[in-house]
């Protein structure tokens, strides 16, 4: 019960704050191109002006139009109870870190559908460029899972989180370090920012992650965006929770959670600037390189789960 | 990278134009004589000469001058006035009565 | 120009060409030959490829009410001097074919499109005669440049189908791309086949933007038309106005004063500057790397106040007149000028370094988009684009005009034809244009800002070249009483959208938009 408990608690916390992390690195890549930039709460009132208006739906479309917004954006919900923020406890009878990155692959393969379905050519080039590059990036993500997993000895989040805290500096393994960086690159991937998508692109031909919205408008698209930035949110918590959960709080008392709590934030936002910066300093890269980087990722995580072996 | 913000705060800050900017053409009626030159030369006939008034209408105006130069009483001048949005389109005629 | 060259042209040519040269003669603009309709191709063709000379212009002229025929225009700009050969041909009014040049001259191709819709007359043989501007529900038999069709006629709207190149195969798809584009901009299709993301082949539709200025202008006066040239292309209007007036300046024979053409210069490097500050930016942009963009477009604006503060006006409207310029630049200007030109110096070798420096963005630009340097001279390929595929044309340089004279300068010419090759072309020029702007500034003689054009007589010709940003672009102007009897214009993009086409074959289509942006080309001025 104390466990569905914070879990509520703390998907409420990954939710409401998701838009502000999205916010915060539009802030950041904005201030470095010498402009003002949007407020930072600027996605909440984007959303509050979505959620007001009607959607028009393309005649051609079917019943996975309707339905996809709402996969989406429940698939993230319900991950974001298995995922924890500040203390090291979620609903983890409900599923493990594997469920959570299927979860992922759910959603995303219904917005691939979805693009498809109104027949239009943006969204299939869009899907297929999705699916090209989440083809190598899920075992990616799985393997850096794994290699966490394998020191943790569980694939339960909380769990991991809860024996890396405990365990404290001792369990400070190159094992972490390559995980991390291997998710990195996955959460860039996943996330549709630079080098692989542009996410504050108009130019339609180059979209990856924004051809697969094109067709939606509405309050469907508010359900859209807000998944996408809640999976973004997601990425970021599950990395620090699964690899470097120092700071979070072991016991439900009020000191420990505090730190839990600023230490999560600390890290949020140590996550959305190296986003801001890494966007911000390069270019999109040419559509068939991207598997080279993807696979460079696969290989940091492959390398994650031997160096667990062998060191 | 490191140049600091240049976004301006306008309208916060009120945005001064150059002196000498297309704005807005006045039309001073004490020296107007209403012999019709403005409304020949205009391009986009945006200035209509009534028996009583002079009507401009911004909406067509292009902002060339052309008037300014062609009047040979010099009742007419390109002020830098820009903020000339309205909410209807009545709005951006404007009616000068004629001074006899 | 020489009387010999003229000889040396018609003695060049085969007998059974020579045969259909009616009359020649030498006036202002180069030689005049007015030549059989029917041997026009062959003789066209001929200097088009002996002498190398470029295709300038081809148009036609409703001359039905004074010599009950059409004329029919070929301009061709010989290589290497400043001279020009206009050939005319009559086409009689009950007999509106004429033979199709395009098999002798690539470039023809719309133009011939153009005549037919315009004015209804025919190109025989031509291999493609879709209409290029006016279709969807135009009905066929109205021809808008003929005198007899009233500048406010009404037209029922007559649906027509227009078909589309097909490429079939299997795993090939069709992607149309636009009019109406996701991001706020021209309207324009694109019809992409491709097989999977390479592109195998691109079909570019235009004339969404088409208004008509060459039939409005015919029905302005000359003083009046100097505001309507300065719109056809917005961010070209002060080259396009430039053309204009110096076309009735000729047609007047009034020569301009020094100082004018001195500040003519000026403020047309003033506007290349900006306009290429904008196209690097938007390079940048299209690459994803913002923070370059984002500098480029920084130094636009702050190119933009400058000229805001000299003339009144960001574009630099408003300043051309016929007979020289409406605004000087007085002391205290010029040496806000030459502060902005320093700083935008400075600041643009920064953004060069910056992107050149930065291997993402390099690997984007490099062998994306590359235009052959065949494909560009059949092409006929102008200005920038041009440069940077090899062909050395520049109208500053090779014929010269406002005071381009006395000023000494560069031409940047590359080979490798690629979106890279276009950015660095594009980026000395900004340097080139920064100096031209001090040298001229700097030795700009006292004087009149402007000459009293008496208004030309009717029946004079007159054609004038500017090399804009985008490139060379032409008017062409025949006097009417006191407005033009036929306006021809001709901007750069013209000629170079067909480049497009060619450039983009073998890329993926994610790298078309960057291919689009480093062409730099004008929906607008294209369809007019």
């Amino acid at each position: 019960m104390n466990d569905l408990l914070l879990a509520l608690i703390q998907a409420a916390l990954i939710l409401g704050l998701a838009p502000l992390v999205t916010g915060i690195i539009r802030k950041v890549k904005a201030l470095l191109q010498s402009r003002r930039g949007p407020p930072v709460l600027q996605p909440y009132y984007d959303l509050r002006k979505l959620f007001r208006k009607s959607s028009v739906i393309s005649s051609d479309a079917s019943w996975i139009t309707s339905v996809t917004p709402f996969v989406c954006m429940i698939a993230m919900m319900v991950a974001a109870l298995l995922v924890p923020v500040f203390i090291t406890a979620s609903f983890g009878s409900l599923g493990d870190l594997i469920v959570v990155v299927y979860l992922f692959a759910t959603a995303r393969f219904f917005m691939a559908l979805a693009a498809l379905d109104a027949g239009s050519t943006f969204g299939g080039m869009g899907s297929s460029r999705e699916m090209m590059i989440s083809a190598i990036i899920e075992p990616a993500i799985l393997l850096s899972i794994f290699s966490a997993a394998l020191i943790a000895g569980t694939t339960d989040l909380a769990g991991i989180s809860q024996v890396l805290v405990l365990g404290g500096t001792d369990l400070l393994r190159p094992t972490l370090f390559l995980a991390f960086a291997a998710f990195f690159i996955a959460t860039l991937a996943e996330n549709a920012r630079i080098p692989f998508d542009n996410p504050a692109t108009h130019l339609e031909l180059t979209m990856i992650h924004e051809a697969m919205l094109l067709e939606y408008s509405g309050k469907q698209l508010a359900l859209m965006e807000m998944a996408s930035m809640t999976k973004l949110m997601l990425c970021i918590t599950i990395a620090w929770s699964a690899f470097f959960p120092f700071g979070m709080a072991t016991e439900l008392s009020p000191l420990p959670v505090a730190v839990g709590l600023i230490a999560f934030l600390v890290k949020l936002l140590l996550f959305a600037l190296a986003i801001a910066l890494i966007e911000s300093s390069m270019a999109k890269m040419r559509l068939f390189r991207l598997p080279n980087l993807l696979t460079g990722s696969f290989i940091l995580a492959f390398l994650a789960v031997m160096s667990f072996y062998i060191l | 990278m490191g140049k600091g913000v240049v976004t301006e705060r306008y309208p916060n800050i009120p945005y001064v134009p150059h002196d000498g900017i297309h704005g807005a053409p006045s039309f001073n009626m004490d020296k107007c004589r209403s012999d019709k030159t403005c409304e020949e030369i205009c391009p986009t006939d945006a200035i209509h000469i009534e028996p009583d008034q002079l009507c401009i209408d911004l909406g067509l105006c292009i902002f060339c001058g052309d008037c300014a130069l062609a009047c040979p009483h010099h009742a007419v001048t390109m002020t830098n006035e820009f903020e000339l949005a309205s909410k209807r389109r009545k709005g951006l005629v404007r009616v000068h009565a004629i001074k006899q | 120009m020489n009387p010999k060259l003229m000889s040396e042209i018609v003695a060049s040519m085969p007998d059974e060409i020579a045969k259909g040269i009616q009359k020649t003669g030498l006036r202002e603009g180069g030689v005049w030959m007015t030549v059989d309709r029917d041997l026009l191709p062959k003789i066209a063709g001929h200097i088009h490829n002996s002498w190398g000379a470029a295709l300038v212009s081809m148009h036609a002229v409703d001359n039905r009410f004074i010599t009950s025929d059409f004329k029919l225009c070929v301009v061709l700009a010989l290589k290497g001097q400043d001279d020009f050969v206009t050939l005319v041909a009559s086409v009689d009014a009950k007999d509106p074919v004429f033979p199709s040049l395009t098999s002798e001259i690539f470039c023809a191709n719309w133009y011939e499109r153009e005549i037919h819709d315009m004015f209804g007359l025919r190109a025989k043989g031509h291999p493609d005669l879709r209409p290029l501007v006016l279709y969807d529900d135009w009905p066929e038999a109205a021809f808008p440049l003929r005198k007899d069709f009233p500048v406010d006629a009404k037209v029922p709207r007559v649906p027509r189908p227009y078909v589309f190149r097909e490429v079939e195969g299997e795993g090939i798809f069709v992607v149309p791309v636009g009019p109406v584009h996701a991001g706020v901009i021209e309207p324009g299709h694109f019809r992409f086949s491709v097989a999977g993301e390479p592109i195998i082949d691109l079909e570019i539709r235009l004339g969404y933007a088409h208004k008509g200025i060459e039939k409005l202008s015919e029905r302005l006066d000359y003083a009046k038309g100097v505001h309507l040239a300065e719109r056809i292309s917005g961010d070209n209007g002060f080259a396009h106005s430039l053309a204009y007036c110096q076309a009735i300046e000729a047609l007047s024979s009034v020569s301009v004063p020094d100082r004018a053409r001195y500040l003519r210069c000026v403020f047309a490097e003033l506007e290349r500057v900006h306009t290429h500050l904008g196209d690097v930016g938007g390079i940048a942009l299209d690459t994803a790397f913002t923070i370059g963009a984002q500098h480029a477009f920084i130094l636009r604006e702050r190119m933009m106040d400058v000229n805001d503060l000299l003339t009144g006006s960001r574009f630099l409207r408003g300043v051309n007149c016929i007979g020289g310029v409406r605004k000087d630049i007085d002391e205290e200007g010029r040496s806000k000028l030459i502060e902005r030109l320093v700083m935008v110096k400075l600041d643009y070798q920064e953004f060069y370094d910056d992107v050149t420096s930065t291997p993402s963005v390099m690997d984007r630009l490099e062998t994306t988009g590359v235009l052959s340097c065949e494909a560009a001279s059949d092409l006929n390929i102008v200005g920038p684009a041009g440069r940077a595929s090899g062909v050395d044309r520049d109208v500053r340089r090779d014929h010269p005009y406002a005071g381009y004279r006395n000023l000494s300068f560069k031409v940047p010419v590359l080979r490798q034809g690629d979106v890279n090759a276009r950015f660095q072309v594009k980026s000395e020029e900004i340097m080139e244009s920064i100096s031209i702007i001090e040298q001229a500034i700097s030795n700009i003689p006292e004087g009149e800002l402007r000459a009293r054009v008496p208004v030309p007589a009717p029946g004079k010709t007159a054609m004038s070249l500017v090399e804009s940003p985008r490139g060379e672009l032409v008017h062409w102007i025949v006097a009417g009483d006191g407005s033009p009897f036929r306006h021809k214009i001709r901007d750069a993009s013209f000629h170079n959208w067909r480049a497009m086409e060619v450039a983009v074959l073998g890329d993926i289509v994610p790298d078309f938009p960057l291919v689009n942006k480093s062409f730099g080309l004008s929906y607008a001025g294209n369809d007019l």
